[in-house]
């Protein structure tokens, strides 16, 4: 059963189209990583998936049931995180949490210890502190805390890492993946790295649609080509004779060649690498790809 | 219910801890002993400036009308305004801060959003208006010892009044996200009916100012209880206007 599906979405605001044709689907216990550079229509996604925006055109579907604008129901299935959660800062984690569990309609007899546990899960159990008090990452953890009071099978997360130390980073990343037990997680970030890190599937959002989109663990993105470190001098005798992409330092990237034209070449001219690799493309090179 | 009851509790805590409560209850109590101390002392007042300025004139002793004159000149004029300075902002301080965002898409109703903020409102407007109205009338009972006619219609009215006045805010925050707008545009919207009022007089039996302007003329003996019927049947119903509009506003209302 998909968690998710968007199907043919649209959204402009005063004229300029920021989602156009949007599909999508999410299975259950996944993390998909969603994302794209800023402005390309990340969030304003993750407001119509949960009811916050209306569409312009085409249907958000949360656990096979339709996404409506306004006070949609299927709410109940979603937890959110927004990039920089705000909060009621005159209470502390506990208040806040007994909030949303009344909110949310969490058993009085079970709320306790729901609260305990999802304190301890995020590192803020025993902290009594008024939320006024917190750190940035403090707040992103009980962030999470309170987008999973519900058990909810699908947790939105939008740029969760993003105003985050490196620290503060992992343990979020930690977190997101430690949940996925429980809930599909939906993680939209221009943070390539933490993608790599922890997603499962992932779209590159792009013109307002997905572009392109990759099973993290099961495809690669092919090659780059073959890194070779040299000396500084050797660049100007291998320019004419090969197809030199990219230098970093002294190390060139070598495209469409084979690795024995490249040893060929270079015996030839008695050029001797101190290293020889073959390049995997990463995420960040087929992104500036797709979007360049 | 179960969210409305946790969202009334939230908004009772909040208020209590950001003082706002104490401070209207402060402000109400101080209207309430203010104002038949100032009845009292204002003959006195007078006669000293007048004796000053050289003015021979006999000054009456004050009544108790005289103690309500001063609490429904307060209260219209002060309590009022600063009760929408304090509590105006409850729904769109929610907006500018994202607060409501985590709430709302865990499944809380809107509409109960409105609901609860507009019963606290009404709540705490009721509270500290009885307060208020409780001291004044146990201070003129002590210093005066005089009935007065009419007393519970003339209260009734500002408090209907002050319903009115929730109700306008509350649309109006429905309208606007920005809190100074909110109640700009509720300021624009009395302005405008007393507009109407001055342009022609006999609509303005009809609106709702005419409750705060003859509180003193219901008790004087110059306005009959039938007269108040029709400015409070339709502020009571353009307050339940108002908030219905304010639910169906905000049950659509974007939310960034």
């Amino acid at each position: 059963m998909s968690i998710l599906r968007i199907e043919g979405l649209k959204k402009a605001f005063n004229e300029k189209t920021v989602i156009e044709n949007l599909e999508l689907e999410v299975g259950s216990h996944e993390i998909y990583g969603f994302i794209g550079s800023n402005g390309a229509g990340k969030t304003t996604t993750m407001k119509m998936v949960l009811g916050l925006l209306a569409a312009d055109e085409g249907d958000i579907y949360v656990c096979d049931e339709k996404v409506r604008f306004g006070d949609t129901l299927t709410n109940r299935h979603v937890g959110y995180l927004p990039d920089v959660p705000e909060f009621y800062t005159y209470m502390n984690a506990v208040e806040y949490l007994k909030l949303c569990a009344d909110i949310t309609g969490v058993e009085k007899s079970a709320q306790k210890e729901r609260i305990d546990e999802l304190l301890e899960l995020v590192g803020l159990k025993g902290e009594k502190t008024k939320i006024k008090n917190y750190s940035r990452g403090m707040k992103q953890r009980l962030g999470i805390a309170q987008a999973l009071i519900h058990r909810p099978k699908l947790l939105i997360c939008d740029e969760p890492t993003s105003a985050l130390d490196p620290k503060g980073r992992m343990e979020i990343l930690k977190i997101l993946k430690e949940i996925t037990k429980e809930t599909t997680v939906i993680f939209s970030t221009h943070i390539l790295t933490d993608v790599e890190r922890i997603c499962d599937r992932v779209g590159i959002l792009y013109d307002g649609a997905i572009v392109k989109a990759f099973d993290l663990n099961q495809e690669s993105f092919g090659e780059k080509g073959i890194a070779v470190e040299l000396d500084a001098g050797a660049y100007e005798t291998l320019k004419p004779l090969l197809d030199i992409r990219r230098m970093v330092g002294t190390t060139y990237i070598i495209a469409d060649h084979s690795m024995k034209e490249i040893y060929d070449t270079l015996h030839a001219h008695k050029i001797y690498p101190s290293k020889i690799v073959k390049e995997q493309k990463s995420l960040e090179d087929v992104y500036l790809e797709v979007t360049s | 219910m179960i969210q409305m009851s946790a969202l009334f509790r939230k908004e009772v805590v909040e208020s209590w801890r950001n003082f706002r409560l104490m401070a209207i209850l402060i402000v109400f109590i101080i209207i309430g002993v203010l104002s038949p101390f100032t009845a009292l002392i204002l003959p006195d007042i007078l006669g000293m400036v007048m004796k000053d300025s050289g003015i021979m004139a006999e000054i009456p002793d004050s009544a108790a009308l005289d103690s309500y004159t001063q609490f429904f000149t307060n209260m219209n004029q002060m309590g009022l305004v600063i009760f929408v300075i304090v509590f105006g902002s409850i729904l769109t301080h929610e907006f500018s801060r994202n607060t409501l965002v985590n709430l709302v898409t865990k499944g809380l109703k809107r509409t109960n959003v409105i609901v609860v903020k507009s019963v606290f409102l009404i709540f705490v407007w009721t509270m500290g208006y009885v307060v208020s109205a409780l001291v004044t009338y146990i201070y003129t009972l002590y210093y005066w010892d005089e009935a007065v006619d009419h007393l519970i219609l003339s209260f009734t009215m500002t408090w209907m009044y002050g319903l009115f006045i929730i109700s306008l805010v509350m649309f109006a925050s429905t309208l606007f996200t920005n809190s100074f707008i909110a109640v700009l545009l509720s300021v624009v919207a009395i302005v405008i009916m007393m507009m109407m009022a001055s342009i022609h007089p006999d609509v303005a039996e009809y609106l709702p100012q005419y409750l705060i302007g003859n509180n003193v003329g219901l008790l004087a003996g110059e306005v009959e209880p039938r007269d108040v019927l029709w400015p409070s049947v339709i502020t009571g119903g353009v307050t339940l206007v108002l908030f219905l509009l304010a639910v169906l506003r905000f049950r659509k209302a974007p939310m960034n």
